[in-house]
């Protein structure tokens, strides 16, 4: 009887939901799309506009480092020593050739 | 930006829309307010954030939530979760006896809102008694008694009426 009576209710037919609820629900998703659409492109355009902005920091930052060190100017020296000296000042000894070494001369008298 | 997943929301619907609906109306006993509830419900899961991934249990419990405000809100019952207007066609169609709704619903109004309410998700929307148990927050003991005493009660108002 239990089992008769749950296949009674089992084969009883649901009443549907009207059309007029079919339709709020399609609109309800049609709109939900729309948002995330709308969405999407939002943060496309954000990230968009976020690069062009670090860009055009970066390109001001190039720019003002420029101006404030000016190009370098070539110094000339002009060198008046002669003989061994200037042949140092020329061409430097290498680092690793130490100091020329000094020669001290003592005389006594 | 994670809403949530929009196909699997609607596919949800169109695969338990009767289920869902009829269970609004068992609780609201208006069509309209069924309706209402039904519609709100998924324009809040539209505009809220992810969902869990058990979708099912999760939207036939904010249906009940919704139905009950709405109930709370009309206070008047009338409307049949069978669709009695299809078993009358069947029966001037000479199909003999209908398909069983138009003598059930009265008695099903007969019952107490927790026996109803669990007769519907059982039979109607396919639940366990562990789903309902958990949908509704009681022991399983629980759910299985309002299922079966319902039943019970069914059977013997069926009986006397017969």
């Amino acid at each position: 009887m239990m089992n008769e009576l749950e296949q009674r209710l089992k084969n009883a037919r649901l009443a549907p939901p009207s059309a007029a609820l079919e339709r709020r629900i399609e609109d309800a998703f049609a709109n939900a799309r729309r948002r995330r659409r709308a969405a999407r492109q939002g943060a496309l355009w954000w990230w968009t506009a976020a690069l062009a902005t670090a860009g055009g920091m970066a390109a001001l930052l190039v720019v003002s480092a420029r101006r404030s060190f000016p190009a370098p100017v070539a110094a000339v020296y002009q060198i008046e020593a002669e003989g061994r000296l200037r042949e140092m000042l020329l061409n430097p000894p290498p680092p690793e050739a130490g100091l020329p070494s000094a020669l001290r001369v003592s005389r006594t008298p | 930006m994670k809403g949530p997943d929009l196909a699997a929301l609607h596919a949800l619907y169109v695969e338990n829309r009767r289920e869902l609906y009829s269970y609004a109306v068992a609780i609201t006993g208006n069509r309209e307010a069924a309706e209402d509830a039904i519609h709100g419900v998924f324009e809040r899961l539209l505009r809220g954030g992810g969902l869990p991934a058990d979708l099912r249990p999760y939207v036939f419990r904010a249906i009940r939530n919704a139905a009950y405000d709405a109930w709370r809100r009309s206070q008047v019952r009338k409307d049949s979760i069978f669709d009695l207007a299809a078993s009358v066609d069947e029966v001037a169609a000479g199909a003999g006896r209908p398909a069983g709704g138009e003598d059930l619903e009265p008695l099903l109004q007969r019952l107490s809102p927790d026996e109803r309410e669990t007769i519907v998700l059982r039979i109607h929307g396919g639940h366990t008694f562990q789903q309902i148990a958990a949908l509704r927050g009681v022991p399983l003991s629980t759910a299985a008694s309002w299922y079966r005493r319902g039943l019970e009660r069914l059977r013997i108002m069926l009986a006397e009426e017969q």
